[in-house]
């Protein structure tokens, strides 16, 4: 009588990801990489690290039986939502010209990696209504109020902060991927509270 | 709440996951009931009940502390 079904890890595989997108942003600047498809591809190697995150976080889903379905889902709509983010946005850093004319070409392109951007915000309110096992909603649930508290707080400091003048300015849509980073430092406080850090983590 | 959870599945003789298929919920949500760290809404609580073919107060009771 095993109570202990084996899990595979996806967090260390999301962690090394986000290091490996540091470290590569760190290169591109130390190594001061002018091309712009030099620096972008070189953006684009740590993503072969979501690979076997991907494939340990389906695996764990399909181990949940039902409960599992709508996390299987949501993997793969955060897979198809990535891949139309991350082209969308190396097609517009390689045909906008920075200072260039407003072209409705140039308005189209810059509108699609935000756009897809939200995608990412669908995927995880279809996870919540799709899935039917109570506890694992209520993780979701929680990680989602914490990364908005998080992401909300940090804008709103950053943002009077900026306008007074004390620090420089950020660009908004950072402001996502702090909110990204909350969903992390929500299923770290799920696991504590909870036993388990929900969202396949 | 407190609940008898894991001396039921014991005394039948379940694993978690075998349980857990049985509610067709995920392992994790029988453990996390099972270790107190979360009450099941009441449709899942009569769900429970009917597996083990008991009332829900002879599973589940009042936290003395609460009482």
């Amino acid at each position: 009588m095993s109570d202990t079904t084996p899990t595979k890890r996806v967090w260390p595989w999301f962690v090394t990801f986000l290091a490996g997108m540091v470290a590569m942003g760190i290169a591109v600047d130390v190594l001061d990489i002018k091309s712009k498809a030099v620096a972008s591809g070189m953006m684009m190697v740590p993503i072969v690290l979501l690979f076997p995150m991907v494939r340990n976080a389906m695996s764990n889903a399909k181990q949940g039986g039902s409960s599992g379905d709508p996390v299987r889902r949501y993997l793969l709509r955060m897979i198809v939502v990535s891949i139309v983010y991350l082209s969308s946005l190396f097609l517009a850093s390689q045909l906008i010209e920075s200072g260039g004319d407003i072209t409705p070409l140039a308005v189209v392109l810059a509108l699609v990696p935000g756009i897809a951007m939200s995608g990412y915000f669908w995927a995880i309110g279809s996870l919540i209504v799709e899935q039917k096992d109570e506890f694992q909603r209520m993780l979701v649930v929680r990680q989602a109020l914490i990364a908005t508290a998080i992401a909300l707080s940090l804008a709103s400091t950053w943002g009077f902060l900026e306008s007074f003048e004390l620090v420089g300015h950020v660009h908004a849509y950072w402001w996502p991927i702090a909110w990204f980073f909350g969903l992390g430092v929500g299923a770290i406080a799920n696991k504590i509270q909870h036993g388990a850090a929900g969202e396949s983590m | 709440m407190i609940n008898r959870l894991k001396v039921l599945r014991a005394e039948r003789g379940w694993s978690q996951q075998e349980l857990a298929s049985k509610l067709d919920v995920s392992r994790q949500s029988v453990n996390a009931i099972e270790t107190g760290r979360y009450d099941p809404s009441l449709p899942l609580a009569f769900k429970i009940a009917d597996v083990f073919d008991l009332a829900i107060e002879e599973i589940f009771q009042r936290d003395q502390v609460n009482n």
